[in-house]
């Protein structure tokens, strides 16, 4: 009956309930649904798999789906690590990668609007060709398409200057629960009351789904330079990088490792074997802007006592950007692993640095704890923190429950210390338990707008916290 | 269907939880599904490795949709071989009679007609041997004319089969692997019948399976005989100064063989060819970070209705063709008559490397 209605609207190509569809949904790039599969536990599955190929076609799914009361999971890339595209209530999994149509790219307002089911790198070098970029590049821009960053705030590696997601988004299209097809204003920039771009963005598929979005596009920069230092410890060079961003200069990025990292992941992709805090940053634009405010910044850096590295040692970085994410050089099962990424002003971040550290080695003893700040704003920064541990329980059980107190202490530590739960990663079915504690009263906000839109709860259903009573 | 190789079983745990190169799958971006991927194929194959869950039908279906295009492989920092896993994983499902229909309906047909007899070999001997290899194709007839009016150009005498055996490259990457051995020891045999020294194929897939699977499968030509791509044969008449061509005045690209990446093979000689003949009318395929512009010829390797993801020939043919497109190719050159079978795509023309150098005499 369901099957004949969902096939009514896509078509019998278009829906699937094979085995092997149902596992590719049922274990994303979180790693607790890795070690189910690792483990040979039985990962939750979806009943269907639905590709819709436009806008009406996710409005009259989505319409059946109210009507009957069935779960939706929205699926981009499934490359998320927070579980947030997981099938945990069954249902349907709306898969979105045939909605791809790139629309428009508009030169005079340096927009492009794209469906959201494309691939960010296929976005990417098709703007390329153009002669622009969204500059939104990070390690998943092959894997995760453009609905799977707005979903949860997602960030690239050129967001210093560039922004997250959420500033480069200028419209966007959602699908309502029930249904209902809206647009966002099409600026973002307005006094006609709240932003609703930013109420979805970040949402996670819990509101709605987002169909299409209007980007701002970069011209590609004349030059883009970088150049790398090593500190003696990690509070010189958190101080250098704080130093540059409130200076107001405007590098595209800036990568701080601390001294662990450095001697685990720096050694091995970049091969720099040196003790202390390896630091890289980069301009981009017009070449004499860059070279002006390059020397600014090594000088501040000098003035913290760096040791420059020079230019080689930073474009390696870039040039290696992506490697750290490959296997074998990426942590991989049986170990475990997690990316504690938070977020904080400058005044606290090296506290809440500190203080999850401190938690993780005093309680978890077979741990490592690595660390390295990699997105920057004028008043703080984001802290891409993780844990390894090499040989955890075997019993997938025993291992789950380490994990989770893990991530419960090391969050709780950043929190009572000025940092948040998650800066780019999102929320998921991973931190959901935590964002009370999180938002305080607040959540209450958060909560009424989801049950205002969604009243059956059948939007991905068990993530953000949202909906579970 | 338990995996023995140590190189399959680090491909699969490596590949089962990354999605590095979703962006470069072919299948999976031609059909943007989850299982048409490396991580979807080795998440399937991991299971029934380690017998969480039984074989089913629908893996079969995703491991067969593979192009075996490499694109993963080439974009893999650590450079994990799905292709390779694919074919092993094939061989596996071909031993338990388990591919799906379409593979079947073409091993039915390479494996007819194979009974080759001395009536078969060529009515004349010469030194050069002109192997089409892939019989049948539309224009076998037209692909043969344009390579003797080559080598009728450059003096130089050449024999054919009255009937061509198959070379087996198919049947191996289809997982039959000792069909495809069969069938190579029937063109092994008929071709130390004919004395020859030199082999010449347009076909990629003929041109590997001479080169590569033979000897690994104890099947070596004899020393004195070289096997050649056309590309590579071309350029030695050209270079040695054989043949007299006219200088190309349209622009033109050339798509790559994804089965023939060797910097020192076919693709490496046309590529030469194409300088040699058209200088600056000769345009490189924009390819972002030289990913894979698959052509599909290990897809396709018949000249059969084997389409068994609908639109994916001419998804890649598109793909191709708009990359042409914006190198301002007016033609593009393909390195097999399998490949260039359509004769053009999305308004540019497509011609066999063979058929482009006849046009130059």
């Amino acid at each position: 009956m369901i099957r004949s209605e969902l096939e009514d609207i896509v078509g019998p190509e278009d829906i699937s309930q094979s085995p092997v569809d149902k596992l590719a949904h049922a274990v994303d790039y979180y790693w607790v649904a890795e070690l189910w599969h690792d483990r040979g536990q039985k990962t939750p599955q979806a009943d269907f798999i639905v590709y819709p190929q436009t806008t009406q076609e996710v409005s009259r799914i989505l319409k059946i789906a109210n009507t009957y009361k069935i779960p939706v999971t929205p699926w981009g890339g499934g490359s998320g690590s927070q579980g947030g595209a997981l099938p945990v209530c069954g249902g349907i999994v709306m898969d979105m990668k045939k909605i791809c149509v790139l629309h428009e790219v508009n030169k005079t307002a340096m927009t492009v609007t794209v469906d959201t089911g494309i691939n960010m790198q296929q976005l990417e070098w098709e703007l390329e060709k153009k002669g622009g970029s969204t500059m939104h590049l990070p390690a998943s821009i092959t894997c995760a398409t453009l609905g799977g960053f707005i979903a949860h705030r997602g960030t690239g590696v050129l967001s210093t200057k560039y922004g997250k997601i959420e500033d480069m988004i200028i419209s966007m299209e959602v699908v309502l629960p029930d249904g209902r097809i809206i647009n966002t204003l099409p600026v973002p920039r307005h006094a006609s009351g709240p932003d609703l771009n930013q109420v979805f963005l970040g949402s996670e598929g819990t509101l709605g789904v987002v169909t299409r979005a209007t980007l701002k596009i970069h011209p590609i920069p004349e030059v883009r330079k970088f150049q790398a230092f090593l500190f003696p410890d990690l509070r010189q060079g958190l101080e250098a990088g704080k130093n540059i961003m409130c200076k107001r200069l405007r590098p595209c990025v800036i990568r701080l490792y601390d001294e662990a990292e450095t001697q685990r992941l720096i050694k091995r992709v970049l091969g720099i074997d040196r003790q202390g805090a390896y630091l890289v940053f980069g301009f981009d634009g017009d070449e004499d802007m860059v070279d002006l405010e390059m020397k600014s910044a090594v000088r501040l850096c000098d003035e913290m006592k760096g040791e420059n590295l020079g230019t080689e040692m930073g474009q390696e970085w870039w040039n290696h950007r992506y490697k750290f994410f490959f296997p074998p050089y990426m942590f991989h099962m049986p170990q475990a692993f997690g990316t504690l990424d938070t977020v904080a002003t400058f005044d606290k971040i090296g506290n809440v640095y500190t203080a999850m550290k401190k938690t993780i080695e005093t309680n978890f003893p077979e741990a490592t704890y690595i660390g390295h700040f990699s997105h920057w704003y004028d008043w703080g920064c984001m802290l891409y923190a993780r844990f390894i541990i090499d040989n955890p329980p075997a019993d997938p059980h025993e291992a789950l429950a380490l994990y989770n107190r893990i991530w419960n202490l090391a969050l709780r530590a950043s929190m009572e210390n000025g940092g948040v739960l998650n800066e780019h990663h999102g929320i998921g079915l991973k931190l959901g338990r935590l964002m009370k504690e999180l938002h305080g009263e607040a959540f209450f906000a958060l909560e009424a707008i989801k049950k205002s839109l969604d009243p059956n709860n059948i939007m991905n259903p068990g993530k953000m916290g949202l909906g579970i009573n | 269907m338990k995996t023995q190789n140590k190189d399959c079983n680090a491909t699969i745990d490596a590949c089962r939880y990354c999605f590095m190169c979703r962006h470069a799958c072919t299948s999976g971006l031609v059909t943007a599904t989850e299982s048409n991927t490396p991580r979807g194929r080795a998440l399937a194959l991991f299971n029934v490795r380690e017998q969480h869950t039984a074989y089913d039908p629908s893996l079969t279906e995703t491991i067969y949709n593979c192009t075996l295009c490499g694109a993963c492989k080439q974009w893999c920092e650590g450079k994990f071989d799905m292709p390779a896993l694919v074919i092993a994983t094939r061989e596996k499902i071909a031993s338990n009679g388990q591919p799906p229909a379409w593979a079947r309906t073409i091993r039915q047909s390479l494996l007819q007609q194979q009974d080759f007899s001395q009536q078969d070999l060529p009515e004349k001997k010469a030194d050069v041997l002109f192997y089409l290899g892939v019989q049948p194709h539309p224009r076998a007839g037209e692909i043969l004319k344009h390579f003797s009016k080559i080598m009728s150009a450059a003096g130089i005498p050449f024999q054919t089969f009255k009937r061509e055996p198959d070379h087996g490259k198919i049947l191996q990457l289809l997982g039959y692997v000792d069909d495809a051995k069969k069938n190579a020891s029937i063109l092994h045999a008929q071709i130390s019948k004919t004395s020859c020294s030199v082999v010449v194929t347009p076909d990629i897939l003929a041109c590997l399976a001479l080169k590569n699977e033979f000897p690994s499968w104890g099947l070596a030509l004899e020393p004195k005989i070289k096997v050649f791509h056309v590309s590579e044969y071309l350029l030695q008449l050209a270079q040695q100064k054989k043949i007299q061509l006219k200088k190309e005045t349209r622009t033109v690209t050339l798509a790559d063989s994804e089965l023939a990446s060797d910097p020192q093979g076919p693709a490496a000689a046309a590529r030469q060819l194409l300088r040699l003949t058209a200088g600056d009318c000769f345009r490189e395929l924009p390819k972002p970070e030289n990913l894979v512009l698959a052509t599909g010829e290990a897809a396709f390797g018949m000249e059969v209705d084997c389409r068994p993801v609908a639109n994916l020939k001419e998804t890649l043919e598109k793909r191709i063709a708009a990359a042409a497109r914006q190198a301002g190719a007016e033609k593009i050159i393909m390195l097999s008559p399998r490949t260039a079978a359509s004769p053009s795509c999305d308004g540019i023309p497509r011609q066999d490397i063979l058929e482009w150098f006849a046009e130059l005499i």
